[in-house]
């Protein structure tokens, strides 16, 4: 593996610092939630419906009650009769209301002095069933006369993205093409199951728990156990590789509830089948497109329709794509998302939501046209893709009326917001034509791709082939809060950064004190971090949505440069008698900016000399963000371009990876490492979903009959090549910290069409997803011909 | 020998012969040969043993034994000590299989014993016309391994019966290989196929085997394959027949991993790969 | 039962059906992380007797009479490795971290200069889902070079 970066003239950004729980990784020592216990805690197992759709009759919990360590029963009958949600809709619904709307759904919970013995007992509790029927799909859904999942029915309202005249760009073009792609289901798969521990202290509760959205899990909670805020505190853990997974799951609220009706503190951990299978996973996702180009190239229109399931308690009326925006060039569009409610287990954001699949169908239809045109597929894309001042045509939060006006008037807007805020609507900064064009030079792009449907190697019954995908997604959406971070400067000039983030392996723990170091001044020893306390760290979106860098990244180094000033305004007030813009920190010392030599304080110096004055009133510095931030979702976007060739064994349809190079424009790149694992994981798991990865579910239950890795095939060290590279784009943006963008989600979504093109151009013809052996086999057959 | 007893769960004893193993067996009880695949059927399907009997320590099943004719492989070899074996083509299977965590504990005679339709060690040592030895109360016998499977799960061992040795002619001039569709590096086989050739002092086809696995509820020896081969010339075989043969003799099913349809045409291609790979060891092979 | 536990003779008694797994957890040893319990993803792996294992298939009544060493064992190779991984951050959320150092140590063990494919073979029993694995392959192989200069 190689890696092309540059690094900057930072202290600090830039860097491959190793990250700040290295040594707890490598040593076993790093505590996550089902390493966590309570003195006089008890465990909590669940209770869960073998019905796709039934109505709780009656809960008989004697005989369980009756077992010996039993300590009590939680039913919908104990529950407040309150809906919680969490982000984006990811969840909305009771937690228990006696309705259970997927098979593995929660109708109870049982508490007992041991996990075994909490188990059988939920194994003795008798429910009564009223059957309901079921809708297993996103077209029984919204069949007429649907039995509806929810009270609020079975459909969301249609989510639209368009812009240009799709009928004059249908009537201009020369070649129109039409692709279905039918994406299945995938698991996030997280190694490392969840745990959850509730304690109630009279009225208020803490909850330790693996995840990604503390403050988010906050509020949640709030609303679950119908109480205010300040009365529950998290205590957001490590969790192992999420992808969306442990954001605010039910388990946690049903914890609560269980702890505050028995008395005791409660722990359950989940099973790894209970992961698989009755939390949430990436929608089903039907897209149908038509692309129009002209015979000299022009894009004249891209339709797509994009049907997704919600299953159980999803709530989502778009899967957040960014794909549009990327083909944005094409003269006119229109995205119609609809969502469905099935009796399947809650479909979520998993990462690069939207931009997996969607965008999969938006880069088939490209891959389509230039096939038929006869044009490169790196040049294509050079061609149409989305530049730096461009047009966004994804208007996500369209029906908010600050998002609609500042769309329809840009310059009252900008009246309104400081004058260093970007252009609302318009990229701000990178695209993927650098990385294409440096990709498609490192790779050897222009002697290893053929022709489209021609493999460059031909050996028996082995076919190899290249391909090329780009991928985007957002930098943070905002349409749900703000996001915040406090820097706190001790006595002891040592500082504690405060910010919500996720630890689930994207190393936000390490680039938030990178940033924060940088900004403040200080050395890397001299910061930690606390990410997950709820009541020290103020609310903040958490790590979704590709927001942690830039987003949180913003508020952290706001923060930082107000602590910062603070600072400067005691020393330059006791110490320096000059003007605190005179003033600067770096390596933890206090300076003239004229002379830095010449006088230094450090920052313990500084501040015990206000403690020792009489006017003198902090002890701790405590700095907060003061600049509001330019909503990111209306210019901010990462780019991902893959390239990879394949091998494909036209006798068995097998196809292996042989050679892969991920390129990244997300700006600055803070820490090398970490960027490069973020790149290369989303790439990994891209390629499982492009090969294996799909949920199977039960015909008649909806059940999830692959809830484990036997049969939930996800890629290990060897399916992967050996020959693998990374490039970093240089582009830097205005708004985010020291230029850096979002980085998490681009990279799962540009494997999926690479990999889609390369095993096209090795045997002639597409291949459903995920491309097992089989499926490759009956694309070969429907082809009618092996190509050589 | 080491008893450990604890409570009313089956406790897992650990006789350090075949004699004492035979002599604890009773109703209920099950034999432990690494216990990678009966723990799982405990601990998910609701397995419930009445005593576990652990095989692995009997120093008479871990051996292997070389003489002129037949290498004789101990029921108890691991997964792992059999990556060292002496035969190249079970060495290579072997290295296929689960993952080499697994491996450690997996044992040959677990593999047989538990008899999954896809059990890789079976079609490989089919191919290789091997033989098994059972020790049970009426004293020992030995069968060949085709017969041995009797359904998904299911064998001719009786409860009592333990599976002791499996022995493998070792003719002159005879190759074998095993090739195996999987999803990932780390997989059941979807398919597997296995095929030998032995040839005579002229070159020309004495003896060939082609066995299957995960294509009927037992692993298969593909019958007939000798037949259609014997006393050709190794050099330049059509396998297209053996294929079609193969295809034949399969009666598989659809399940998530594979349709039966695909499994019965990979059958196919498998046998004429793996036959065409044993051709080319052959090649490499000195002919007298 | 007699076992020796990281280098140390030690007397514990698990129930008749218990995952060795459990019983080292039991034992405050936090890096033998389970996952999915039926030895598919490797985060639970040990070293029995020098090579690995998947303790969540193993019943704690096996391990008797045998060495068992988990991440937590002072070993230099472990040693070797663990610095290995924090240098080319062989990981990202650390779960499978435990697992994938001990099958390397066993490996290196019997194979001191492996090639890459070697590596990426060998460590093919655990899964990092999020898909660290070109930077563990790198640490393996950089790992493996500071233990042949030692040694």
């Amino acid at each position: 593996m190689t890696i092309s970066f540059d690094p900057t003239e930072h202290d600090h950004v830039g860097k491959p610092l190793p990250v700040r729980d290295a040594r707890e990784k490598v040593s076993g020592r790093l505590r996550y939630a089902n390493d966590l216990a309570l003195a006089g805690m008890v465990h909590g197992a669940l209770v869960r419906s073998p019905h796709a759709h039934a109505k709780v009759l009656r809960v008989d919990a004697t005989e369980a009650l009756a077992l010996p360590g039993v300590v009590g029963v939680l039913t919908h009958e104990d529950t407040p009769r309150t809906v919680w949600d969490g982000c984006w809709f990811n969840y909305r619904g009771p937690a228990l209301d006696g309705h259970a709307r997927f098979a593995g759904d929660e109708v109870a919970a049982v508490a007992a002095t041991t996990p075994e013995i909490a188990r059988a007992a939920a194994a003795l509790i008798r429910v009564e069933y009223e059957v309901l029927p079921a809708v297993l799909t996103a077209e029984a859904a919204g069949a007429t006369g649907a039995e509806p999942v929810r009270d609020e029915g079975n459909l969301r309202e249609p989510y639209v993205a368009e812009w240009g005249d799709l009928a004059a760009g249908e009537a201009e073009a020369d070649h129109i093409l039409h692709a279905v792609i039918d994406h299945p289901s995938q698991q996030m798969a997280t190694i490392g199951r969840n745990a959850c521990l509730a304690d109630w202290e009279g009225d208020r509760v803490t909850v330790w728990t693996g995840s990604q959205t503390p403050s988010e899990l906050k509020t949640g909670l709030a609303m679950a156990l119908d109480i205010p805020q300040s009365k529950v505190r998290v205590q957001a853990l490590p969790t192992g590789s999420s992808f969306g997974q442990w954001w605010s799951n039910n388990f946690m609220m049903i914890t609560a509830l269980l702890a505050r009706k028995i008395g005791r503190p409660v722990k359950i951990e989940l099973s790894n089948a209970e992961c698989f299978a009755t939390v949430k996973r990436r929608h089903k996702e039907l897209s149908t497109g038509r692309i129009g180009v002209t015979e000299d190239g022009r894009i004249t229109f891209l339709e797509i329709d994009h049907v997704m399931d919600n299953g159980g308690y999803g709530f989502k009326n778009d899967v957040g794509f960014f794909c549009v925006d990327n083909w944005g060039r094409a003269e006119s569009g229109r995205c119609t998302v609809r969502a469905a409610s099935t009796n399947l287990v809650t479909a979520g954001c998993m990462r690069g939501v939207g931009d997996v699949t969607l965008g999969n169908c938006v880069e088939r239809l490209c891959d389509m046209a230039a096939e038929r045109l006869g044009l490169d597929p790196v040049e294509f894309r050079l061609s149409h893709q989305l530049r730096t001042g461009e047009p966004l045509r994804h208007i996500m939060g369209h029906d908010v009326p600050e998002v609609a006006q500042a769309r329809s008037d840009s310059k009252a807007f900008r009246a309104k917001v400081p004058a260093d805020w970007p252009e609302p609507f318009v990229l701000s900064s990178g695209s993927t034509a650098e990385i294409l064009r440096e990709g498609a030079a490192a790779f050897g792009w222009d002697q290893r791709f053929v022709g489209w449907g021609k493999p460059n190697h031909c050996d028996g019954e082995i076919r190899r082939a290249v391909g090329v995908g780009t991928g985007i997604h957002c930098c943070g959406v905002e349409l749900e809060g703000g996001t915040a971070a406090t820097v706190r400067v001790n006595p002891d000039g040592s500082v504690k950064l405060h910010a919500s983030v996720g630890r689930h392996g994207s190393g936000a723990e390490t680039t938030q004190v990178q940033v924060a170091a940088e900004a403040l001044g200080v050395t890397w020893d001299m910061i930690e971090m606390e990410t997950g306390d709820t009541d020290s760290c103020p609310w903040s979106h958490g790590s979704i949505a590709s927001n942690t860098m830039y987003r949180t990244g913003f508020a952290t180094v706001s923060a930082a440069k107000d602590a910062k000033r603070q600072i400067l305004e005691v020393a330059a007030r006791n110490l320096f008698n000059c003007d605190p813009d005179d003033l600067d920190i770096r390596q933890n010392l206090v300076h003239r900016r004229t002379r830095p030599d010449n006088e230094r304080y450090t920052i313990a110096e500084v501040l015990n000399a206000v403690r020792s004055d009489a006017l003198g009133q902090f002890s701790t510095v405590i700095g907060r963000p003061t600049e509001a931030m330019p909503p990111s979702t209306t210019f901010a976007r990462h780019f991902a371009a893959h390239f990879v060739e394949v091998e494909a064994d036209v006798g068995t349809g097998e196809i292996r990876l042989l050679d892969y190079l991920a390129c990244q424009d997300s700006g600055t790149v803070v820490n090398p490492h970490v960027l490069m694992n973020q790149v290369i994981g989303g790439a990994i798991c891209g390629a499982g979903f492009a090969l294996h990865e799909e949920l199977h579910f039960h015909p008649e239950t909806g059940a999830v009959m692959n809830d484990g890795f036997l049969d939930y095939k996800v890629l290990r060290s060897a399916d992967f090549p050996a020959r693998t590279q990374v490039i970093f784009g240089n582009s830097h943006d205005s708004v985010g910290p020291y230029g850096a963008r979002g980085a998490g989600e681009a990279p799962i979504a540009a494997p999926v069409p690479a990999i889609c093109q390369a095993v096209f151009n090795a045997i002639g013809c597409w291949v459903d997803l995920p491309m097992t052996p089989e499926r490759v086999i009956a694309a070969l057959d429907r082809l009618g011909h092996t190509p050589h | 020998m080491t008893i450990i007893a604890r409570s009313t769960e089956p406790v897992l004893q650990r006789p350090a012969t075949l004699t004492e193993a035979l002599a604890l067996s009773g109703p209920g009880s099950v034999w432990w040969a690494g216990g990678t695949d009966l723990w799982l059927m405990i601990d998910r399907k609701g397995l419930r043993p009445e005593a576990l009997i652990d095989l692995t320590h009997i120093a008479e099943l871990r051996a292997i034994q070389t003489t002129g004719a037949e290498t004789t492989l101990g029921a108890a070899l691991t997964l792992a000590e059999l990556e060292a074996s002496p035969l190249p083509a079970v060495a290579d299977t072997v290295r296929s299989m689960c993952t080499v965590q697994t491996r450690t504990l997996a044992t040959l005679g677990g593999n047989l014993c538990h008899a999954a339709p896809s059990a890789d060690l079976a079609p490989v040592l089919l191919a290789l016309g091997a033989e098994v030895s059972i020790a049970g109360p009426a004293g020992t016998r030995r069968i060949p391994l085709d017969g041995f499977f009797t359904g998904p799960g299911r064998t001719v061992l009786s409860a009592e019966e333990i599976l002791t040795a499996v022995h493998v002619p070792t003719p002159q001039r005879q190759t074998a290989a095993y090739t195996r569709i999987a999803r990932t590096v780390v997989d059941i086989a979807l398919v597997g196929a296995a095929a030998s050739l032995t040839l005579d002092e002229e070159c020309h086809v004495l003896d060939a085997r082609v066995a299957l696995c995960a294509v009927a509820p037992v692993p298969l020896l593909v019958p007939g394959i000798a037949e259609a081969l014997k006393g050709r010339a190794y050099d330049g075989l059509d396998f297209a027949g053996c294929a079609k043969m193969a295809e034949e003799a399969c009666a598989p099913i659809t399940d998530l991993r594979a349709s039966a349809d695909y499994r019965r045409r990979m059958a196919g291609v498998l046998t004429r790969r793996a036959l065409t790979t044993a051709a080319d060891h052959l090649r490499r092979m000195p002919c007298a | 039962m007699r076992l020796t536990l990281n280098r140390r003779e030690t007397e514990l008694t698990p129930a008749p059906l218990e995952r060795l797994s459990d019983t080292l957890r039991a034992q405050g040893l936090t890096g033998v992380r389970v996952s999915c319990s039926e030895g598919e993803c490797g985060s639970c792996t040990v070293l029995i007797d020098g090579r690995p294992v998947t303790s969540c298939l193993m019943l704690a009544a096996q391990a008797e009479g045998t060495s068992v060493e988990t991440i937590e064992c002072d070993d230099p190779a472990t040693a070797a490795l663990q610095q290995a991984f924090i240098e080319e951050q062989g990981f990202q959320c650390g779960f499978c971290t435990a697992g994938f150092i001990l099958t390397a140590r066993a490996f290196l063990a019997r194979t001191p200069d492996p090639s890459e494919d070697e590596v990426r073979e060998a460590l093919s029993g655990s899964i990092c889902r999020c898909g660290a694995y070109p930077f563990i392959t790198r640490a393996v192989l950089k790992a493996a070079a500071s233990l042949r200069g030692a040694a």
